[in-house]
């Protein structure tokens, strides 16, 4: 009688622990999946995040060099120094700030060119992202 | 079970039916496709316009063609739209040159100087095409244009366009010395030499001459097995025997030519065997340099032992060239979302900056010129305070050392004051002891600090009081309200007062000269009060007669004008003992909100005219007594407020004496709940209390001279508890309580049951 029993509690247990096991499985992979998605928006905020910061960090770079080399020179600026603002303002990747640049450059008068470094500037800062 | 499986017969036959789709529209597409007449790489299609970006030559109705002579069809740019190829020229070796067209571009020059565009043999474009209006068109890099038109030198001779072996007939199938496209020798194995002239000799009609024992092939020497593809063969021909064709097919379909040594008895090569096991026959035609060949004799030899190694090596190379072109054949069924996104490096190479720096300077970095507008800057550095602000320091030492002390100086640092909230120490102690703003018999003790009626002022007093300014008071004018001195947006000064909705207002003023009528206005602003940017504590109005110069008085240019502003209460201000000072009692408006009491002066001298004095009243609502019920709030009326002062004589705290400022203390608050106090400076609490709820015992807080008192306080009932729980919840958790009494009588029973049976 009580081999009997033994083999059909055996008999229901197995079905049970299966069950048990693709629950466990099953709730597992939610677990795991949402744990996947979560990551993964994590991610793309914190790449979005980078992202800007690189470029606050470019455009801080190159203002920092305009800034230095260029408003506060007291003389003529040598050809080194105009590679390296050209570089980096090409660094930028910003066809705005580059074709603010190139109106600054090809400024022919001292007014045309005061202008244009204030929109230049004006430009600049407002390509800074904060959050 | 037969719908199961009707429906997986149906799941098979849409299965294959896509399978067959796309090995159709896979093989169909490259069907159409050669080396002479090609088409253009369905993954390799883009070039690069330096300024016209992607140009798109196998966009769905491009058709553009590459033949041996031309190019036709249609390339698509992304901004431009379409450019026609039909008058680019191919040479043949894959040389493009001409000119193509687009109504957006204008011309295009495939063979510019420093450019050009050549097919390599790869079926690649490479190099540059010029267009009039639009730059550089760059061909080559990871994303170039492919074709599978092939130049003729790199076609195998029987599919190049030309007669390489001058018998006048051109590649497969003209040319008889062509077995396929692939044949890469147009020699006419019959025409090794014609001798030229007037026909053929005589002995171009002999047969074959036989050999002794006839014409024989021998596989190994006549073996019966073999276990390698690669045998031996012996060729035994006649005395003119020139050449010998072997296949393992009688018919030569895709036989070989070798030529035959007449001069020696027998001849062996060496001959690779087909793929597989089993019986293999090779067969062989023994023929005269004219061409003419003996009947087809054949030797068989049975392959055995084939190893695996063998099968992979020897895999033939058309096999590996198909196989190769599987990628390519299953790109298209690819879903773009699945391929990889182009990388940057496709994007043509850019000009090197030093070429984009000029070696001269520009004039904006010669640096001749001053590049930021001093001018401006200067203007806007260095301008002053304005014009009410440092008349107000000049009237007030205190205030002008502060905004030094703090770096207000310049116009540029009025920004500040939006965030700094100056406050001006030390004056009440600067009219004090001595000040007038104490009792005289009580000057020297500790008391509730008072402020005095006008009509208990002396003469001096009087004469002392600023002129042009309107004082506030409340309490039968034994308080003093806190005038505040504002800054406004514009910079100008103003007066600020604050009180409660509904209190009596005491207004005082004294014109400069002799006036006909003082004239006041209650007029609503906003509902909310307006921020302002710098507020003076000025303690009380007879501390203030060092405001002798008036600032807040100004011309009136035109009469209040009631269209533009609501005007609540317009009243006149009386001077009944004739000293020269007027005063006027109304009632702050009952609704909170930003209101401005406008005094306008009317001279006796017509010169003069009028002028007018604003004063900002901000109404505070009255505090009031409340439940909470969730996120509502019920009012309580009947509640006792009372209001306890400390003593400073006795430090203790006691009941404040209300009845001295014309109010009631303890107030008992009316259906709106509400209650307010008016009080002078000190330290006070407040107590709350009600039947059926706690009393509520307020902390100690200071209040400044003039200052209203309008908490608001929330009254807990006695049984707070039982708000928490509803019924709801209670039914809830008695069904909850029976359903587990339940379970526990099941289990009881199960388990009876269970040692009933056993």
């Amino acid at each position: 009688m009580d081999l009997q029993n033994s083999k059909i509690s055996n008999g229901v247990n197995k079905p049970k622990t299966i069950l048990i096991i693709i629950l466990i499985l099953l709730a597992g992979n939610v677990f795991l999946g949402v744990k996947y998605f979560s990551v993964v928006k994590e991610l793309r905020q914190t790449q979005a995040a980078l992202q800007t910061q690189t470029t606050n960090e470019k455009v801080l770079e190159f203002s920092k060099l305009f800034i230095g080399k260029v408003l506060k020179a007291d003389s003529e600026i040598d050809f080194d120094t105009r590679l390296k603002l050209e570089t980096a303002v090409r660094n930028l990747n910003d066809e705005e700030i580059l074709n603010q640049w190139q109106k600054f450059v090809d400024s022919k008068t001292e007014a045309g060119a005061q202008e244009e470094v204030k929109n230049l500037l004006e430009l600049l800062v407002s390509k800074m992202r904060v959050k | 079970m037969g719908k199961v499986t009707s429906t997986k017969g149906l799941i098979y036959i849409l299965f294959l039916t896509l399978l067959i789709s796309g090995f159709f529209v896979v093989f169909n597409k490259s069907a159409l496709a050669s080396s002479t007449d090609g088409t253009i790489d369905s993954t390799y299609k883009y070039a690069w316009g330096e300024n016209i970006g992607w140009v798109n030559f196998g966009c769905d109705n491009c058709n553009v063609h590459v033949t041996d002579s031309a190019l036709s069809g249609y390339a698509l740019s992304e901004t431009v739209g379409w450019i026609n190829l039909e008058d680019v020229v191919n040479d043949g070796q894959g040389n493009l040159s001409g000119l193509a067209w687009g109504e957006n571009v204008g011309y295009i020059k495939f063979n510019p100087t420093n450019g050009g565009v050549i097919i390599n043999s790869s079926g690649e474009f490479t190099g540059s095409a010029l267009g009039e209006n639009i730059g550089w068109i760059i061909f080559g890099g990871d994303y170039k244009v492919k074709t599978d038109w092939r130049p003729q030198s790199a076609r195998p001779a029987c599919n190049n366009s030309s007669d390489d072996d001058g018998d006048g007939k051109t590649d497969y199938p003209a040319d008889p010395g062509c077995s396929s496209l692939d044949d890469t020798d147009e020699t006419d194995p019959a025409a090794v030499s014609s001798g030229g002239g007037g026909g053929l000799p005589p002995e171009a009609y002999n047969s074959p001459i036989v050999p002794e024992g006839g014409f024989k092939i021998l596989i190994n020497d006549n073996a019966t097995e073999t276990d390698s593809r690669k045998v031996t063969l012996t060729l035994k021909g006649g005395s003119n025997t020139k050449a010998v064709w072997i296949s393992e097919s009688s018919q030569f379909p895709e036989g070989f030519q070798v030529s035959y040594n007449s001069s020696l008895s027998q001849v062996s090569i060496t001959f690779d065997l087909s793929l597989g096991e089993g019986t293999k026959t090779v067969y062989a035609k023994f023929c005269t340099q004219w061409g003419r060949c003996s009947n087809v004799v054949s030797d068989s030899i049975t392959r055995v032992g084939e190893t695996v190694i063998e099968k992979i090596v020897e895999v033939p190379k058309k096999i590996i060239e198909e196989i190769k072109k599987v990628p390519e054949a299953i790109a298209p069924l690819i879903p773009g979302f699945l391929k990889p996104k182009p990388s940057e490096t496709a994007k043509p190479p850019e000009v090197p900056i030093e070429e984009l720096v000029s070696k001269e300077a520009p004039l904006a970095f010669q640096g001749k010129w001053q590049l930021l507008p001093s001018e401006q800057i200067r203007e806007f550095v260095l301008a002053p305070l304005p014009k009410g602000i440092r008349n107000l320091a000049q009237k007030f030492p205190e205030l002008e050392k502060t905004l030094e002390d703090v770096g207000i100086v310049k116009i540029t640092d009025v920004a500040k004051l939006k965030t700094v909230k100056l406050t001006l120490p030390g004056l009440t102690e600067r009219v004090g002891p001595e000040g007038v703003g104490f009792e005289p018999t009580l000057r020297g003790k500790f008391a509730l600090p008072k402020g005095l009626p006008i009509a208990k002022l002396s003469p001096q007093m009087k004469q002392q009081l600023p002129t042009e300014i309107v004082f506030a008071k409340t309490g039968g004018e034994l308080v003093d309200f806190n005038i505040a001195l504002a800054v406004n947006d514009k910079g100008e000064p103003q007066q600020k007062i604050q009180t409660i909705s509904g209190k009596p207002l005491q207004l005082v003023v004294k014109p400069d000269k002799p006036v006909k009528s003082v004239k006041g206005y209650l007029v609503f602003k906003s509902k909310a009060s307006q921020p302002t940017s710098l507020e003076l504590p000025r303690d009380s109005l007879l501390a203030s007669v060092i405001f002798a110069i008036p600032v807040f008085a100004k011309t009136q240019d035109q009469p209040v004008r009631v269209e533009e502003k609501l005007v609540l209460l317009e009243f006149e201000y009386t001077d009944p003992d004739g000293d020269g000072i007027y005063t006027a009692e109304i009632q702050a408006p009952l609704i909170e909100g930003e209101y401005e009491i406008i005094t306008v002066m009317d001279f006796d001298d017509p010169e003069l005219g009028k002028k007018e004095i604003r004063l900002i009243t901000v109404v505070d609502p009255e505090g009031y007594i409340y439940e909470r019920d969730g996120d509502k709030e019920t009012r309580i009326p009947g509640a006792i407020v009372s209001l306890w002062w400390l003593n400073p004589e006795t430090k203790q705290y006691e009941l404040w004496p209300a009845k001295e400022y014309q109010q009631e203390n303890p107030q008992t608050t009316d259906v709106r709940g509400t209650y307010s106090f008016l009080v002078p400076e000190g330290y006070y609490y407040l107590k709350a209390e009600t039947p059926g709820y706690l009393v509520y015992d307020g902390k100690p807080f200071q209040v400044k001279e003039g200052s209203g008192i309008h908490i608001n306080i929330e009254l807990k009932t006695k049984y707070w508890w039982l708000k928490i729980v509803d019924w709801k919840t209670i039914l809830l958790a008695v069904v909850i309580i029976l359903l587990l009494y339940n379970f526990y009588r099941d289990k009881i029973r199960e388990r009876l049951a269970r040692s009933k049976n056993l």
